[in-house]
């Protein structure tokens, strides 16, 4: 079955201290007052201007098996590719934040108003991914399971597997398309899947050939938390 | 405090109604566009510039001087052409063809005109042939190329295989930057500068248009 989602901005909306951070300014940094007044308007300006929808597509692990080969371009050995064999659901999805928004930054920068440009596109990569957040919380809710999420382009899954997810989602639907170069457009947009299974699955250590790369090494913590997000006992 | 130093320290501090005001009053004392320019614009801009490579400001702060340095900007641009004051250089920007992301790209754009360098933006999903025909028509020596997708970055290699097949290097210097681009893979392609942030980049372009070596040596 496949399901459209409509995102409520309510929980999407990241704080001002957030989008700050994704800018790259640490909380401790001095003169804050300017900067947090600029990220409050693109807070504002986000709220607005978001319009959240995802698609969302149960596949069984034979089917993906399939999907995730893609086009070939992926490493050897992959997180993914050792887990996904193991998984009881799998789910493929997609999430954007909409043409407005993208279209409300480029206008930002047209007038010049380059702090409120960047701070609104700061609040939209942020809104993205809690609209990935938030279909994934949807399906936990649903499964009584918690569940880690991967997408292409990432921890060597080639961006390339991205063209096999859309011929399965068709999120066309939601205004979401994959250009040739493999970009989604609207460009505030995730796709991905996530894998649901018992805890030991998920548990991998980072030392695949691409993690030497890796800045933020965020698959710990999200490995971490799948135990303090679903009691396991019962 | 002088009128260009207090320009400057406001520039610094993002405050643009105080600096348009400043500007007005230079322009009032007749003080020479291009000392305001150099004087207060850019020296408030090189200002912010040197506090954000030391980290004791950051993006969004960079991003108010900026603003604040355009209001300025605004009121003096008719007097530096009617004065036919030569600006420090020209450069033509543009994410590759395929490509749409653009934030990083505007960012090293506001900084090059912060920098006192002409810009000529050609936005996203920009053909090789566009950026050196945009080049050499619009007299720009330095050619700023932009990828976020590992699937778009080799399109950089095909403007400057272009540049050398047309016979242009060294008259048209390339430097490029995004997410996934690194200074290796700038040398590999025949790059002659990388830079991984906008304030770095205005340094590398500084550099390419003093005559600097680049990443290949010579230009
Ligand atoms: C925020 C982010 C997102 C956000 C917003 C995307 C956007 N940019 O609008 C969201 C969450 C939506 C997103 C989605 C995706 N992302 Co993303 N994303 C990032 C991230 C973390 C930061 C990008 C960013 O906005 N930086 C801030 C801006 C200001 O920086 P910048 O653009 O890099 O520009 C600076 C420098 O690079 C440099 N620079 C830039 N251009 C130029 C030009 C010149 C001439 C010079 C000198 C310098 C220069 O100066 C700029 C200013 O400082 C990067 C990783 C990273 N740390 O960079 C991944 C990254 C770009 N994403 C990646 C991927 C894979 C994706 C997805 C495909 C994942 C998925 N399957 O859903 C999607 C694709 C979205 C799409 N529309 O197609 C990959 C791309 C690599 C690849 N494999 O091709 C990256 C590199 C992460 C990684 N794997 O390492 N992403």
């Amino acid at each position: 079955m496949r399901r459209i989602l409509d995102i409520p901005v309510e929980g999407i909306l990241p704080s001002e201290t957030a989008i700050l951070g994704q800018q790259g300014v640490p909380p401790t940094a001095s003169s804050l007052e300017p900067l947090l007044a600029v990220s409050r308007l693109g807070r504002e300006d986000m709220a607005a201007h978001f319009l959240g929808r995802g698609i969302l597509v149960q596949v069984s692990v034979t089917e993906f098996s399939t999907q995730y080969k893609g086009c070939g371009g992926n490493d050897s050995r992959t997180p993914l590719g050792e887990i996904f064999p193991r998984a009881e659901a799998l789910f493929l999805f997609a999430v954007t934040c909409g043409e407005a928004v993208t279209v409300r930054i480029a206008e930002h920068f047209a007038d010049n108003d380059y702090p409120l440009a960047a701070a609104l596109d700061a609040a939209a990569s942020l809104a993205a991914d809690q609209a990935a957040q938030w279909v994934q919380d949807l399906v936990e809710a649903e499964l009584s399971m918690a569940g880690i999420r991967y997408s292409p382009g990432y921890c060597g899954w080639h961006i390339s597997g991205q063209e096999a997810l859309f011929a399965k989602l068709k999120p066309e639907a939601i205004g979401l398309r994959l250009t040739d170069s493999f970009l989604m457009d609207p460009l505030k947009s995730v796709s991905g899947v996530i894998v649901f299974g018992p805890p030991e699955i998920h548990r991998f250590r980072d030392d695949y050939s691409f993690c030497a790369e890796c800045a933020d090494h965020e698959c710990r913590g999200r490995i971490a938390s799948l135990n303090s997000r679903i009691d396991w006992e019962t | 405090m002088e009128l260009l130093e207090q320009i400057a320290d406001q520039l610094e501090k993002g405050q643009a109604a105080t600096v348009a005001q400043l500007t007005t009053e230079a322009i009032s004392a007749e003080i020479p566009a291009a000392e305001i320019l150099n004087g207060g614009l850019i020296a408030g801009m090189d200002l912010v510039g040197e506090k954000f490579r030391k980290h004791e400001v950051f993006l969004p702060h960079v991003l108010l001087a900026a603003k604040a340095m355009h209001a300025g900007m605004e009121l003096i641009k008719p007097l530096l052409m009617r004065d036919g004051v030569r600006r420090v250089g020209k450069a033509v920007l543009g994410t590759v063809r395929g490509d749409q992301h653009d934030i990083g790209k505007n960012l090293v754009g506001i900084m090059l005109e912060g920098a006192g360098f002409e810009v000529l933006d050609l936005g996203t999903d920009v053909a090789p042939e566009r950026f050196v025909e945009a080049a050499l028509a619009g007299g720009a020596t330095v050619i700023g190329m932009s990828a976020l997708l590992t699937t778009t970055m080799p399109v950089m290699r095909e403007v400057i295989e272009l540049i050398n097949e047309r016979e242009l290097r060294g008259r048209l210097r390339t430097v490029i930057g995004g997410a996934p681009v690194t200074e290796d893979y700038a040398r590999e392609i025949g790059a002659d500068a990388y830079a991984f942030d906008g304030v770095s980049a205005v340094d590398r372009i500084r550099d390419l248009v003093a005559g600097g070596p680049g990443l290949l040596g010579g230009p």
